[in-house]
């Protein structure tokens, strides 16, 4: 006899794992017309280029990412502001620094000439791999804060020092291997981003020839059967690199635990960080803002012939429309996201549901255009022909995916600390088991839900190929609006689009100051 | 008040029109559009891409899934992304017949086909591109042989480049300087010949030599794009940027987005010139409402606010009832034969991507 346990069981078995099947089928159908072109592909001009460019970018955002959280110190209030970073689109970041910092740009325009650096420049390895830095550095904050927030970590400071270790050598041996342990996942994710971004490597990091993943688009989107072909054994390629960058960071991790951290004694490692970051991050913006409203900006002109809002009036009717898709559909994802994790957490507790947390995360390891594509005849059952609402739907659908793997990374350490007991006593009062969790789990994990919905928000919002895949262009949102606007060359209205995008990520991370500190909320 | 509601709902048909988003002057073209097409109970809807061939992915996973309904129901394409639609049967035909004012279109203005392959009325034309260089400080100048950019190149060492193949203005810039550095050889507009290609494939390379170390990033580097190299001419860091629209440097100069100093420059003689095109995908959802889309889009009306000055600039396709017939702003240069460009691209990539 099935349980209803098991029954739930297998429905989330089904859910999680089909679009993995469709993603095989896809695949796997690919790969079969032709394997005899495998050894064209091989030989493709730049290929070993491409391949040891991304191996390269992903190793050294891996050591930046683990030089950061090996200078984290429990939460001090500047770190509240990298908060706002995270708000910042990364294309709008990586428009402003380059507008700011490259060649000819506007801080070459106060500075000597014999005091311009020529590294930080468009299409550059170093540039790109400092954007990407400079992004992923609030995210990898704010994770091991929330890791920290769950470790009883000044007890075993205390109990260090009873044992006659310094505060700062109890820290290296006591605490740090359980931070390093628990920052494996976003530390992989952070790593996995470097390797498949495309839209800011576009801009930023070499073409000729790219990062593997520029060029994986680039055939998938070339008609030819022989590029689709070329497109998967690259997606291949990538999810085998992202499969060694695991390795790597476990190594890396083992490695630290074992040889360095017993050595740094008093040593601290401290980056400046924050303060650093957040000045950098505020003045990409304020350069996005500039150019909003400039006319006739031309090198060398600290500033433009003249300042108008007369864009901005213009587009502002579109702007609203869309604005109210973007956080319509983002609260939306969000709030299915958050719940379906969450219920999918409690399941876990009861009936096994076997590789949760591979399944959930999945999505933010594979190239998402092969993964839209897999999806596609799936979704065309929903939306063939139908209304703008089956539109909708599916765009949700295809939405959610990616911001429950968020939901997943920040909920499942909370869920695992978290005392299951406060709720089965309120069940032995006679409480139904949902009644139960609302009123005995909900307020203790509150904080950490706040942050996994605006995250999923977050994450939402920045979705572009949906939109046009799946949504078929129905739901129009600022983020793909800001994506064919930069497709062209006019930088005001894509400083427009990237000002009113940051601005409404900013209303979701400021909902995140509103009850407490970030890292309140929790059990110690 | 509910009956009323669902009868303005049917009523109102909704044309989904794929299109490339990055022009402002095209989106507020299509925007006129849409306030033109509701008198006519059409609801126009510009879904804007940042690059047609995302709507060309999708329409060939549709028609590979047979299915019977699209998303799409106009897009705006031409080159590859036709051949590939094409050649997979996926786009409705004999549009001319179904479109009145395809009597109006010019054909004397060569746009039977397109990139080499014959559109078969799978396609109808929209417009007219031609290219060449935005370039500054030029004087009085306005073409150049190659010789005499390499010249230029030469005493401004990294002030060139040109948008990296195959990405098609860069393809084409190739197609230009292939044709000019073999004195537009009969050969060029036939498919290519085993014998021959090496022989006239060597001039180009032998240029592309000498002038990639005078390029930008001593030429191993390349712009993604023809609008981010606009922005690298904008932002000073080069003197050049390529176009196929030649209304192009008037509007970015009078929406102050390129310096007065820029003059379109032709590299030779003539451009080489091309038409764009909309097409209907054969499963269209409103394949009737995208029909008069499209007549709209050829109607005089429509094509005399197109070719405006003060919008976006792109040529007419059709004769006008009164004066003008459409010309070209440049001398026209037809495109070599489709074969060539298979070829300069790949190995453009095994010469200068490694």
């Amino acid at each position: 006899m099935i349980t209803v346990s098991q029954w739930r069981t297998s429905v989330a078995l089904v859910v999680l794992v089909l679009p993995w099947l469709l993603l095989a089928g896809y695949i796997g159908a690919q790969l079969l017309q032709q394997p005899q072109l495998l050894f064209s592909w091989l030989n493709y001009p730049g290929l070993s280029t491409m391949v040891s460019q991304s191996i390269l970018i992903a190793v050294a955002i891996m050591l930046i990412a683990w030089l950061v959280i090996l200078s984290v110190q429990p939460s001090t209030a500047g770190g509240c502001r990298l908060l706002q970073l995270i708000a910042l689109p990364h294309l709008a970041l990586a428009i402003g620094l380059l507008w700011l910092l490259a060649p000819y740009g506007w801080l070459w325009r106060l500075l000597p000439e014999s005091w311009q650096l020529q590294f930080f420049d468009r299409q550059q390895l170093v540039s790109f791999v400092v954007i990407l830095a400079l992004k992923e550095i609030p995210f990898l904050w704010l994770m091991s804060q929330r890791a920290l927030a769950q470790m009883p970590w000044q007890r075993w400071l205390l109990s260090g020092q009873s044992l006659g270790y310094s505060r700062q050598r109890s820290w290296w041996l006591l605490v740090m291997p359980e931070l390093l342990r628990r920052m494996r996942l976003p530390l992989m994710i952070v790593v996995v981003y470097s390797l498949s971004v495309v839209d800011v490597a576009l801009l930023a990091a070499p073409q000729t020839p790219a990062p593997l993943a520029v060029q994986v688009l680039q055939w998938q989107l070339d008609a030819e059967p022989t590029s689709q072909l070329f497109a998967s054994y690259g997606a291949i390629t990538l999810l085998l690199l992202a499969a060694l960058a695991g390795l790597l960071i476990l190594a890396l991790e083992k490695l630290t635990i074992w040889q360095l951290l017993p050595r740094l004694k008093g040593t601290t490692v401290r980056l400046p960080v924050a303060t650093l970051i957040s000045l950098i991050g505020l003045l990409a913006a304020l350069a996005i803002v500039a150019q909003s409203a400039a006319l006739g900006w031309f090198y060398p002109q600290l500033l433009p012939s003249s300042w108008s809002l007369a864009r901005w009036q213009q587009e502002l009717p579109q702007l609203l429309q869309l604005f109210a898709h973007s956080a319509g559909l983002a609260m939306l994802v969000a709030s299915i996201s958050l719940i379906w994790v969450v219920v999918l957490l409690e399941w876990q507790r009861r009936g096994r549901i076997s590789a949760l947390m591979m399944w959930l995360l999945l999505p933010l390891l594979v190239p998402q255009l092969t993964l839209l594509l897999a999806w596609q005849q799936v979704f065309a059952l929903l939306t063939s022909g139908a209304g703008g609402w089956h539109y909708g739907m599916a765009l949700v659908a295809a939405q959610i995916p990616f911001s429950a793997a968020y939901v997943a990374l920040i909920l499942a350490p909370a869920e695992r600390r978290f005392e299951q007991r406060y709720v089965t006593t309120l069940q032995s009062y006679g409480y139904g088991f949902w009644r139960s969790w609302w009123l005995a789990k909900r307020p203790l994990i509150k904080q950490p839900l706040l942050l996994a919905w605006v995250f999923a928000g977050l994450v939402s919002m920045a979705q572009y190929l949906p939109i046009v895949l799946m949504g078929g262009g129905r739901w129009p949102t600022l983020t793909s609006e800001l994506v064919a606007n930069s497709s062209g060359a006019n930088n005001q209205l894509i400083a427009i689009y990237a000002v009113s995008q940051w601005l409404l990520a900013l209303c979701f991370v400021v909902l995140l100051a509103w009850p407490q500190r970030i890292t309140e909320g929790e059990q110690r | 008040m509910k009956l009323w509601f669902i009868a303005a709902l049917v009523s109102v048909q909704q044309v989904y029109f794929h299109a490339w988003g990055g022009s402002d002057e095209v989106n507020q073209y299509l925007r006129w559009a849409e306030q033109q097409l509701a008198a006519e109970d059409i609801q126009l809807v510009h879904v804007k891409v940042a690059d047609i061939s995302e709507t060309v992915a999708l329409l060939l996973r549709e028609n590979q899934q047979q299915q019977q309904r699209s998303a799409v129901d106009l897009l705006w394409l031409n080159g590859e992304n036709f051949h590939a639609l094409k050649a997979a049967n996926a786009l409705r035909g004999n549009l001319s017949a179904a479109v009145a004012n395809s009597a109006l279109l010019d054909p004397s203005l060569g746009w039977q086909h397109d990139f080499g392959i014959a559109t078969d009325d799978f396609e109808l034309p929209w417009g007219v591109g031609q290219f060449h260089l935005l370039v500054r400080g030029l004087g009085h100048t306005n073409s150049m042989s190659p010789q005499q950019l390499l010249d230029y190149a030469n005493s401004n060492p990294g002030r060139l480049s040109y948008p990296k193949p195959p990405e098609f203005h860069g393809t084409t810039f190739l197609k230009l300087l292939l044709l000019e550095l073999n004195q537009h050889h009969g050969a060029l507009y036939q498919a290519p010949q085993a014998a021959q290609q090496a022989q006239l494939l060597a001039p180009l390379w032998a240029y592309l030599d000498q002038l990639h170390p005078l390029l930008w990033r001593g030429g191993r580097e390349f712009p993604a794009s023809a609008a981010q190299q606009q922005q690298l001419l904008a932002q000073g860091v080069l003197d050049n940027a390529v176009s196929f629209n030649p209304s192009e440097l008037t509007n970015a100069q009078r929406n102050q987005r390129l310096p007065a100093t820029i003059k379109a420059l032709l590299v030779g003689q003539r451009a080489i010139t091309n038409s764009h095109y909309l097409a209907i995908p054969k499963a269209a959802n409103n394949p009737e409402g995208a029909l008069q889309v499209v007549n709209f889009l050829l109607s005089e009306a429509a094509q005399q606010r197109k070719q405006a000055a003060d919008g976006w600039g792109d040529a007419a396709v059709i004769r006008f009832s009164h004066d003008n017939t459409p010309q070209h702003v440049f001398p026209a240069q037809a495109e070599p034969h489709v074969g060539w460009v298979k070829l300069l691209e790949q190995q453009w990539l095994e010469r200068y991507q490694q």
